[in-house]
This record gives C-alpha cells, sequence and structure tokens, in this order.
C-alpha cells in the first residue's frame, strides 16, 4: 500500500555524465560492453577524459501528489536531462531514481509519431509507449478526438497534420490517462490561442492529482504552477524553494554582471541588449518636470523617456513599454507600433522617444516594466525598468488600475 | 475533497520503476530473452506498424507498387539459380543445379539477414528511439518482420524451381525446418551482439558488411566446399553447415557433416541466449549514441 504522503518521484544522489567528444562516450560505453561481453573479466571503468562533464550532479528530489516542482536554469543547465532521466529514456551513471504509478512525459510531443499511420493508430501507438493497454486507450479515444478538435481528420495519416496539429494529438494522448507522474518541458505553447488555454486548464486540473515535474524557461508559467522550484546551474541544484524565490536567483546567475532590481523578475527570462545595433543611454520615468520617479501619486501625469543611439539605419524601429503587477500579471502595454507616426532614427544620431500617460489611473501598489526596443521582429533592447510604487490618493481603490469613468443615475 | 483524491489516498499496487546504472546487469540469460519477449509483446503494434510503414516505403511512388515488393527479393535467387540451371557453375553431386543453388541462395540472404538487420536498424533507429521510451528490440523485430517477407518470397520461387526441375524434396524435410530455425537463432543472437558492438565501434558493421556481401563464394552456397582452398576450415563455417545441412536434409534425406551440424545447433541456443542478454542489458545504455 502506498501511502498519499509518499513520493512519487524520488531521486538520490543522480548524476549524468557526458563527454563533448563522441569517441569518448564511445570508450566508455565500451567498457560497460566488456564487462558486458566478458561477465568474469574485470574491466575498470575508463579514467574521466578531457571532455568529459557532468550534465547533472548528485540531484536529489521528491515529489508527492498534488505537488508541483518547477525547474529552471540557462540553456545547458540539465533541465532536459533531467527530465529525460525522470522519463527512463536515459539511465543515470550514479544514484537512483525511483517513480511509481503511471508517468506521462510530454517533452517532445510529437516524437514517437508514425507519420504513415492514422491519428487513431498513433493514440493507440503513443498509449503503448506510455505504458496504457489498448483497452484503455480505446476507452480514452473518444474524449482524446474530442480534445484534439480534429474532427474526422483523425483517420487521416499523422504525416499530413501541421505541426500544430501533432503536437495538440501528442497532448491530448499524453493528458488522458490519468497520469501519477507528469513530467512536463517547456511545451505549454501548443496550438493557437484557444487550445493553449485548455491545454493550461488541463495541466492545471490535473496537476492538483499528480507529481508534476515542469521545467520552463517561462517564469510566468512557473510561477503560476509550481509550488516548488529548484534552479539548475551547471547540473547541479544551485537553489530549491518557492518560485518567487527561484525565479529570482535565477536572474541573478543570469545577469552575474548586471544590478539585479526586483522588476526583472518580468522579463520571464533573460535580458536582451544587442550593443552592436543600439546604445540606450537613458531610460526611466519622469514626472511633469522631467524629474526620474520611482514613485507617484495614484492619477498623476507619468512619463516615459528613452533616450537611445542606432549603430544602423532600422528599417521599422519599435519602442515598447509593458506594464506589470507586482505578481507578474501584465496590465497594460504602450508601443509606439499603434503610432500612426515613423520613429525617424538614423545610425550613430541620438534619438529620444517619450511616452505620456496622462492622469496614470493605476491603484496603489508596487508595479514593474520593461523597455523593449524592437527592429521590425527582431529584439535588440529588452531590459526591466526600475519598479514604480504608486502610492493611493483616495481611501478606497479596486483592482489594479483605475479607469476613467463617471457614474449615473436617473430614477423612473 | 473530490471521489478521485479520496480514492488516491491510498493506492494499492502501484508500478514502481527503479532506474539505476546498474539496471539490467544483473539479469541473466534467460531472464533476458524472456524480457525481450515480454519488449516484443508489449510493443507489437508497434512493430507491426512499422513493418507496414518499411514495407510500403520500399515501393512508394513507383508505377508498379507492390510488385517491386515481390520482385526485388526474386532478383538474386533468379540469376543464380539460372547460373545452375545453364551450369555455369560448377554443380553439386546427385541433386538439380538450379534447385540446390536456389535454395543455398534463399538460405544465405536469410541468414546473413539475420546477422545484418539487427545493426542496420539499431544504426538507423538509435535517434528516434532516444526521444521516446521504445526499446530498440522492437525497432529490431519490425525488421526481422521484413526479412521472414523477403524469404518466404523467395521460398516461393523455390518451389517453382522445385516443380520445374522435378526435384522432391526428401522426407527428412521437417528436420530441415527444425535446422532452419536453429541456424536463424543462431545468426540472430550474433546480429544482436554485433549490433552493440557496432555502437561503440562503427568499424565492426563495414567489415561484417563486407563478409556478408561476399561470403556467399566461400561458403559453399554456389561453389562445392570441396574445390575451395581451405576446405578444411571453411567446412567449419557455420554459415556453411546449417546451409548445407538443410540442403542435405531437404534434397538428399541424409546429413553429410553430422558432427558441425550438431556442434552448431546446441550453440545456436547458447549464442541466441547470449546475444538476447548483450543485447537487453546493452539496448538501455547505447541510447543516443550515434
Amino acid at each position: 500500500m502506498l501511502m498519499a504522503s509518499e513520493p512519487l518521484v524520488e531521486t538520490k544522489g543522480v548524476s549524468k555524465r557526458y563527454a563533448r567528444n563522441l569517441t569518448d562516450n564511445r570508450v566508455r560505453l565500451g567498457a560497460t560492453l566488456r564487462r558486458v561481453l566478458i561477465p568474469w573479466d574485470s574491466v575498470e571503468q575508463p579514467a574521466q577524459s578531457k571532455t568529459d562533464f557532468w550534465a547533472l550532479h548528485n540531484i536529489d528530489l521528491s515529489v508527492r501528489r498534488g505537488e508541483a516542482l518547477g525547474i529552471i536554469g540557462l540553456n545547458g543547465s540539465g533541465k532536459t536531462t533531467l527530465l529525460r532521466l525522470l522519463a527512463g529514456q536515459l539511465l543515470p551513471d550514479a544514484g537512483e531514481i525511483q517513480l511509481k504509478g503511471k508517468v506521462a512525459t510530454l517533452i517532445d510531443l510529437t516524437a514517437g509519431f508514425e507519420l504513415s499511420a492514422s491519428g487513431r493508430q498513433n493514440i493507440l501507438l503513443r498509449g503503448a509507449l506510455a505504458g496504457r493497454s489498448s483497452e484503455e486507450m480505446n476507452a480514452a479515444l473518444a474524449e482524446i478526438i474530442d480534445f484534439t478538435e480534429l474532427g474526422d481528420t483523425i483517420d487521416a495519416p499523422v504525416g499530413t497534420y501541421s505541426s500544430g496539429m501533432q503536437m495538440r494529438l501528442g497532448f491530448a494522448i499524453m493528458m488522458a490517462s490519468e497520469p501519477d507522474v507528469l513530467l512536463v518541458d517547456e511545451i505549454l505553447a501548443v496550438g493557437d490561442f484557444k487550445f493553449r488555454q485548455k491545454c493550461l486548464a488541463r495541466i492545471r486540473k490535473v496537476r492538483e492529482q499528480t507529481a508534476f515535474v515542469f521545467v520552463s524557461h517561462s517564469m510566468g508559467d512557473v510561477r503560476q504552477f509550481c509550488n516548488e522550484a529548484m534552479v539548475l546551474d551547471r547540473g547541479r541544484v544551485a537553489f530549491r524553494g518557492a518560485p518567487d524565490d527561484a525565479i529570482k536567483y535565477y536572474n541573478q546567475i543570469d545577469q552575474p554582471k548586471t544590478p539585479v532590481d526586483p522588476s526583472s523578475s518580468v522579463l520571464g527570462g533573460s535580458s536582451i541588449h544587442n550593443k552592436d545595433a543600439v546604445e540606450v543611454e537613458e531610460f526611466g520615468w519622469y514626472d511633469g518636470e522631467g524629474r526620474g520617479v520611482d514613485q507617484i501619486q495614484s492619477g498623476q501625469d507619468l512619463y516615459f523617456r528613452v533616450a537611445l543611439t542606432m549603430h544602423h539605419e532600422p528599417r521599422q524601429l519599435i519602442v515598447g513599454v509593458p506594464v506589470y503587477s507586482e505578481s507578474g500579471i501584465l496590465l497594460a502595454g504602450f508601443s509606439t507600433e499603434t503610432w500612426p507616426q515613423k520613429i525617424e532614427a538614423t545610425a550613430g544620431a541620438r534619438t529620444v522617444v517619450e511616452l505620456k500617460i496622462p492622469s496614470a489611473g493605476f491603484n496603489p501598489g508596487t508595479f514593474h516594466s520593461v523597455l523593449t526596443i524592437l527592429d521590425g521582429p527582431e529584439f535588440l533592447v529588452r531590459i526591466a525598468n526600475s519598479s514604480l510604487r504608486v502610492l493611493p490618493n483616495s481611501p478606497r481603490y479596486w483592482g489594479y488600475v483605475q479607469l476613467p469613468h463617471e457614474w449615473m443615475a436617473r430614477t423612473g | 475533497m473530490n471521489g478521485r483524491s479520496a480514492k488516491r489516498n491510498l493506492v494499492p499496487e502501484m508500478a514502481v520503476t527503479t532506474l539505476r546504472p546498474t539496471a539490467r546487469l544483473e539479469d541473466g540469460l534467460l531472464t533476458s530473452a524472456a524480457n525481450l519477449g515480454r519488449e516484443f509483446r508489449k510493443y507489437r503494434s508497434h512493430i507491426w506498424i512499422w513493418f507496414l510503414s518499411d514495407f510500403r516505403k520500399a515501393y512508394a511512388g513507383t508505377n508498379f507498387g507492390i510488385f517491386w515488393k515481390f520482385l526485388m527479393p526474386l532478383v538474386p535467387v533468379l540469376i543464380y539459380t539460372l547460373l545452375g540451371h545453364a551450369r555455369i557453375v560448377p554443380q553439386f553431386p546427385g541433386v538439380s543445379g538450379a534447385a540446390s543453388i536456389g535454395l543455398g541462395v534463399t538460405l544465405w540472404f536469410f541468414l546473413s539477414g539475420c546477422v545484418s538487420q539487427p545493426m542496420r536498424t539499431v544504426e538507423t533507429r538509435n535517434s528516434m528511439v532516444t526521444k521516446t521510451a521504445l526499446p530498440l528490440s522492437a525497432t529490431v523485430f519490425s525488421g526481422f518482420g521484413e526479412l521472414v517477407f523477403d524469404t518466404l518470397v523467395r521460398l516461393g520461387l523455390v518451389m517453382v524451381v522445385f516443380a520445374i526441375t522435378g526435384t522432391v524434396p526428401a522426407l527428412t524435410t521437417p528436420l530441415a525446418i527444425v535446422v532452419l530455425l536453429l541456424a536463424m537463432l543462431f545468426f540472430f543472437g550474433l546480429g544482436l551482439v554485433l549490433s552493440m558492438i557496432n555502437v561503440v565501434n562503427p568499424d565492426v558493421g563495414r567489415v561484417a558488411g563486407i563478409l556478408l556481401a561476399y561470403g556467399i563464394f566461400i561458403s559453399g552456397v554456389i561453389f562445392p566446399i570441396a574445390g575451395l582452398p581451405l576446405h578444411s576450415v571453411l567446412a567449419w563455417n557455420p554459415f556453411y553447415v546449417f546451409i548445407e545441412a538443410i540442403r542435405d536434409l531437404t534434397l538428399k534425406g541424409t546429413i553429410d557433416a553430422p558432427v558441425p551440424t550438431l556442434f552448431y545447433s546446441v550453440a545456436a541456443l547458447l549464442v541466441f541466449l547470449y546475444g538476447c542478454r548483450v543485447f537487453y542489458v546493452m539496448e538501455i545504455r547505447v541510447r543516443g549514441i550515434l
């Protein structure tokens, strides 16, 4: 009997070693093969080669049902390797992994699809991959087809599906069979907006019934889904704690040379500053007198200014300032993209772009924002502004913002 | 608390998976073979779909369609059979040259395929299975299905040749089938071992490819072994021993070399079990080593 409080996912001292050189990988594998071919021959593991590195080192974790662990870290920090180990796709080189119950893996949604087979056949095939019997999958067939919204297309070969359709099918199959352990790797961008919302809702629902391990670069998603987060840095656990604290820690290791502002957590990933393309001399919030501010009165006029020098002739320069609540909810976005006028910026010349928000309707609280500068679709700058504190000017307020409004009342 | 949560406070008989660096290393010959059998059963739907998919890919886009699937395996057997019929290659005393060579070449392609097919499949499908929890064994089984199909087509031709040349199979033919099954186990086991060695040292696959492509000429299939140099050594070539025994039992009703046949028949079971163990232990370790 398994008690509900027992971990469904547990790792003890798990490590995974790789070599950057394929030959070194083969040499190490060769030692194991020799041990298998000649069991009575005592074979020493080859010494660590120069290209060897620990993709993961000494990872301990445990996740119980109803718990959600977010794993964040820079590219190459070992996040996906850890998930692949948990999914049984790789063997650890040290330590032990124990999984209890049915495991659903959303790592590569379209991997393992047989393109010549129909969507319906692939439901059974992928189900078998996940350890589900054909009876279980047949029972869930109608629900899966309904969820994917593929309709009659379900009987067409999967090779004829768009990548979005394949991902929808992959997602629906893996989520269909009530997993005990759910391993998700950065795949929440499934299909169009409406379908993504459907997937998020499904994950939220399933999450409460499972031990949920979630790898993501989206800090918003980690904050939303997880009650604990772990930061991996070069294969080691660098931090483990509450998601907000983990995100702060991650931002520190992500930008070690930049002073960290609390508002940088809204970036949801790395900051960007392509200094070969643009130099940003100054930016920030100002009041009507042109003084830099970090706090204003609710309803006061508010200005944002950025002074920049382009190093090339931009084709379509766009300046944007998304504004977030303290918990990371996007409240408003201001962008020159909707401004009928084009920003005339020439290479080498200083350009100042200013935004005025008359009677800024932010209710009291702390607000974060991000300066974004784009040339067409290319992000040149994406850096956090200093936080802005809004002070009350009336005793009662509700929500984050106050929209211009008036009340009317009549009788009869 | 909803019903499902309540039900899950105590969960009986929940499957527990433990992954350690030493996974499968302690499994013996029989356990490994049994586990490969379980993988076959568990992934039989995949194996069938892959077989069908590879089958169709072989003639996709052609005008003659499935006709190619029958013609392609027949071409080499047909050529060697015609050479035997026209007495261009040396004759085997007491039997029809065409029947003897046709049967021998068919057996050669089947048994050499048992060796080469696991190597080729592991090489080509390793990257695909790395992204899933699919075992490599499932891909090998599906490739084996195609080999069996080609062999059945070739055996159909051999029967036609028997009919044309008036060759009547001997009463010991059922014994030939037993020897064929043992030969299959021997070479499939060998193929499983080589497929894993080939991941560590890809030169092995190249050498095996050359030997299997041209080894037919020193295997006694086309040229009688007595006329070849080093024939006393070549007489212990397992390809020769098995193929000759099957031909003898089918065409003559006797076995000319019973000792080597008995030796390799016993060895076949051991080689097969050994191959299963090597493959089963290593298949989870070679994932991603391309």
